[in-house]
């Protein structure tokens, strides 16, 4: 301490002595004018510094671009076809705005390298006005984006207490930046910013910057949610009987919104990113600190920021693009559109992916087994919750093995079949043309033509097509004699039986395996399908879900895997997923 | 060796994959060989064959006293100089594959036999060995999950067996001890026959998480083993008796499909699909040991001998003629290559107790086990 008042001490004093008359040093006494006066012209003199810094490093800028353009010249490239030196000069465009104060006498100038930056120069608007009175009026402008942007809250909080409130010679204030905000701005949202391309960055998010003359600093106002919204409301593709009714909707902050009601634990943290060179979506990772991974977290940044892909729209996008590269048909990411359904996955220690502009939400790491529970089954009790999930097990055993199955019964291994239903069997085959294999092949295929159709057309029309496909053509390829009705029943059984399956994208993958496994089994009889399995098995347990095993056996956690346990006794958080606070709840607790 | 400690196995997956490489397709056939010999006391003859793999467990706690951690290939190398080490353990692998190949002719003749008569024994083995290299380019990670799954899926068929005990009858058991002593100890080395593959331990050490459990670990699983071998014995015993037992191929599959369910006609049926599994378990294991071998000696990419050793094993394993052919050839071979194994292994350990302790070097064995993430 004693040598930091010396050190300071003597540098006042080589100032004064620099700086002559308006500067004194009072040996004797520490007055805090003298304080006060004396650090004026230090910290002018800190900030002339720091400009001369950035200017050299916007020099030294200026040198490397010029260098990348003249190697690109010289390898015979066009340079306004290169998209990387485009995205560079917007930054050195930037960097310019920053470290030279001198452009900022002229506002027009930060203005136009605004416009510039934000490309949609149809949809800016600026809005020019003076802050205060007489001749030390302060030239000021708001620049914010048409259905970004609330304009309320620009007029209300902004302009009026600007362009009306302001009775006071603002010449005479230092921190002209904060003081406005501080006095002026009615806004709870508020930020002071002297990054240009984070400026961009809040302007295309919807804020609203607001430019003083011959001010190097912007100031942020937090106007998004312009434009409209769809309005929280029932999740479309994944109903429950019990539990909430609210839906992820497009907007990003609604969404975390509706997270952080959820959970209000301190350690809830929202990491956000930006994704798509070109559109710059907003990206966000939701999970509590003290139960996340950090290794799983360390792979998932690595993997985001890795990603360079132009554009993305929706959340399943992302996850293609930063999951393993092994082409599985097995999502590998857990996907759904209910805010509990995330809650309940990141009290686990997962990770939840949330994209501006997708109502649905990705959590990782995902395992098989998630993929066939429901959100019903913590809310039934232990009994129904138990016995409904075996049955969804049993049903997606039944949608990959039922047809093959079949297949090989029919085809090869007759003998095992009882001697009570083959009569009726080959009773209802006399006179079908077709070869088991085809039969099954044709009418699982016109199953998938109905289903597709069913989810492209509108909803109205869905539904005569369920009745049309479903029973008239259904009825139809029986009389016709194309298939036989013990092939119909077997066929309809494995598509209801999909029905059951929860996750949309592990129905689609059972169903196509149930395709691969008639193919074997129609070579191979029943060694086709004991091989198809082995492969399956191979190939599960193989998989990984960023670094987790995506198919294993844990002893603890077969309470939550198979049948679903009393909640009371689920102290532990699934060892599947790695962790680092492993105790959900007390062991005495009721 | 140097290994990347976070996927190295666990204490189950370990045993898994030993009890996987011994129990496997030898223990169908097993009781008509054993009971031939000592007819109602066939189940003596397994604690008498269980002398070999505990020999072997001695000579791995003997070598892991002294090199925790280390694979029987680096130290025959270090013992013996690289060119006779190399060699000594071109012929380890050379068993493996031996092995490798009975099997898939084994498998495919109870396939053609019980399910896919319609196939030929070149297209069976061509299935399981691409199935094979696919198994195995995935690393031990995965043949260890796939061992302990083999082995719930093994425990279960082999549990359908217990319904000896409710129609057969255990006077098939008596008199006790009327066979004399020459014909245990004859039907004893026939079942230590079954107990070869359990040198798999001396292999994989480096790969153990706990490395210092390696003699534990490999004494629960051939007590695991003698438990199964036995019951396999006892059941075909009290089903069919000692004179029915000699005169069948598979025994074992005769007592499962006596089982009766009201909508399957035949047990049969189900345990044509699991018992695939079990047969491609094991021969994973004995195909994966012999591509680890086959590295060790010539170094090179883990992935490419997977592929390299392929038709090694394939074209083999279409020329056994039939099932009798197959068994004559082991009858003859295996007791060599169980001499051949008993002096490598007690070679080995006996330059372990002369030489003492030395530095052996190390080998980065990662692409064994699995990439992991980040890498």
């Amino acid at each position: 301490m004693k040598n930091t008042v010396n050190f300071r001490e003597k540098v006042k004093k080589n100032l004064a002595n620099t700086l002559g008359n308006n500067c004194e040093f009072d040996e004797n006494k520490q007055q805090v004018n003298d304080v006060a006066s004396m650090d004026e012209p230090l910290n002018e003199l800190k900030e002339s510094q720091q400009q001369f810094v950035n200017m050299l490093h916007f020099a030294q800028s200026l040198v490397t671009f010029t260098k990348k353009i003249v190697s690109v010249l010289k390898k015979g490239q066009s340079v306004g076809k290169s998209s990387e030196l485009g995205q560079e000069y917007k930054k050195l465009v930037a960097q310019s705005i920053t470290s030279s104060p001198l452009l900022l006498a002229d506002i027009q100038i930060t203005i136009d390298s605004l416009i510039a930056n934000l490309g949609a120069t149809a949809s800016v608007k600026v809005k020019r006005f003076y802050i205060g009175k007489g001749s030390t009026a302060l030239t000021a402008a708001v620049v914010y984006i048409e259905n970004l942007a609330k304009k309320d809250i620009i007029d209300h909080s902004v302009l009026t207490p600007l362009m009306l409130k302001v009775n006071e010679n603002l010449g005479t204030v230092k921190k002209i930046s904060e003081y406005l905000c501080s006095k002026y701005i009615v806004s709870s949202d508020t930020s002071i910013e002297t990054d240009f391309c984070k400026v961009v960055e809040a302007v295309k998010a919807g804020k609203t910057v607001l430019l003083l003359e011959k001010v190097p600093d912007f100031i942020i106002i937090n106007t998004s949610g312009g434009g409209s919204y769809r309005a929280i409301s029932d999740p479309v593709n994944e109903t429950a009987i019990q539990g909430s009714r609210e839906g992820f909707v497009e907007n990003l902050d609604i969404n975390i919104s509706m997270l952080l009601r959820m959970v209000k634990d301190e350690n809830l943290t929202v990491e956000n990113f930006t994704v798509g060179k070109r559109s710059d979506t907003r990206l966000s990772l939701v999970y509590i600190k003290d139960i996340a991974d950090v290794d799983v977290l360390a792979i998932l940044r690595k993997r985001i920021a890795a990603v360079t892909i132009d554009f993305v729209t929706a959340a399943s996008m992302v996850i293609q693009l930063i999951e393993d590269k092994d082409y599985s048909p097995f999502p590998r990411a857990f996907t759904t559109e209910r805010p509990d359904r995330v809650t309940a996955n990141i009290m686990e220690g997962k990770i939840a992916i949330l994209l501006d502009g997708s109502p649905t939400v990705l959590t990782v790491p995902a395992v098989l087994w998630e993929f066939f529970y429901a959100v019903e089954d913590y809310y039934d009790n232990v009994v129904m919750g138990s016995v409904l999930r075996l049955l969804r097990m049993a049903a997606a055993l039944v949608v990959v093995v039922l047809s093959s199955l079949y297949l090989t019964l029919v085809k090869f291994s007759s003998e095992l079949i009882p001697v009570d239903f083959i009569v009726p069997i080959v009773r209802s085959r006399s006179g079908i043309p077709l070869t088991p294999f085809l039969e099954i092949l044709v009418l699982g295929v016109i199953v998938e033509f109905l289903r597709e159709g069913g989810l492209r057309l509108p909803s109205k029309i869905a539904q005569t097509i369920s009745i049309v496909g479903g029973i008239i053509i259904g009825d139809a390829v029986v009389q016709a004699k194309i298939v036989s009705p013990t092939t119909l029943l077997t066929v309809g059984i494995t598509v209801v039986s999909s029905f059951l399956i929860p996750s949309q994208q592990m129905s689609w993958c059972l169903r196509g395996l149930g395709f691969i496994f008639l193919i074997m089994a129609n070579f191979m009889g029943l060694f086709g399908i004991s091989a198809s399995l082995i492969f399956l098995l191979i190939h599960l347990f193989s998989l990984n879900s960023f670094g987790v095993p995506y198919f294993t056996f844990y002893g603890a956690d077969f309470k939550d895997t198979f049948i679903r346990g009393p909640l009371n006794k689920m102290r532990k958080r699934p060892e599947i997923i790695p962790n680092n606070d492993p105790i959900r709840q007390n062991k005495n607790s009721s | 060796m140097k290994t990347n400690r976070s996927n190295l196995l666990t204490d189950t997956e370990f045993v898994a994959i030993i009890f996987g490489i011994i129990a496997g397709t030898g223990i169908f056939a097993m009781p008509s060989g054993v009971v031939a010999i000592a007819k109602q006391d066939a189940w003596i003859a397994v604690f008498i064959g269980a002398l070999y793999p505990l020999y072997i467990v001695l000579m791995a706690k003997i070598i892991s006293n002294k090199y925790p951690g280390i694979a029987i290939m680096d130290l025959s190398k270090l013992f013996f100089g690289k060119i006779l080490g190399n060699f000594l353990n071109f012929l380890f692998a050379a068993q493996w594959i031996f092995y490798a190949t009975t099997i898939i002719s084994g498998a495919s003749n109870i396939l053609i036999t019980y399910a896919v008569w319609f196939m030929s024994p070149q297209q069976l083995a061509l299935v399981f060995t691409l199935l094979l290299v696919y198994g195995a380019s995935k690393g031990l990670n995965t043949i260890a999950k796939i061992n302990v799954f083999g082995f719930w899926v093994f425990i279960l068929v082999l549990a359908t067996s217990g319904v000896a005990f409710i129609k057969g009858n255990l006077l098939n058991l008596q008199p006790v001890f009327s066979v004399d002593l020459q014909s245990l100890l004859k039907a004893g080395i026939q079942t230590a026959y079954p107990y070869t593959s359990i040198e798999m331990l001396l292999i994989l050490p480096p790969y153990l998480k706990n490395k210092d459990k390696l003699v534990k670990l490999s004494l629960i699983t051939v007590c695991i083993v003698i438990f199964v071998y036995l019951w396999a014995i006892i059941t075909s015993l009290v089903y069919w008796g000692p004179d029915i037992v000699p005169k069948a191929f598979w025994p074992i599959f005769f007592v499962s499909e006596s089982i009766q369910l009201i909508v399957i006609s035949n047990f049969k049926f189900i345990l044509i699909i699991l018992w695939p599994i079990i047969y491609y378990r094991t021969l994973l294991n004995n195909y994966y040991a012999s591509v680890t071998i086959m590295n060790n000696i010539a170094g090179g990419s883990y992935k490419v001998w997977c592929i390299v050793l392929s038709p090694i094993v394939l074209f083999p394993s279409l020329h056994y003629q039939n099932e009798v052919a197959r068994r004559n050839l082991l009858d003859h071979v295996v007791p060599w290559i169980t001499v051949f194994l008993i002096i490598y292994v007690t070679l080995i350990a006996v330059m372990v107790l002369i030489k003492g302790k030395a530095n052996c070097p190390l080998q980065d064995v990662n692409t064994h086990i699995a990439p992991t993430e980040g890498e």
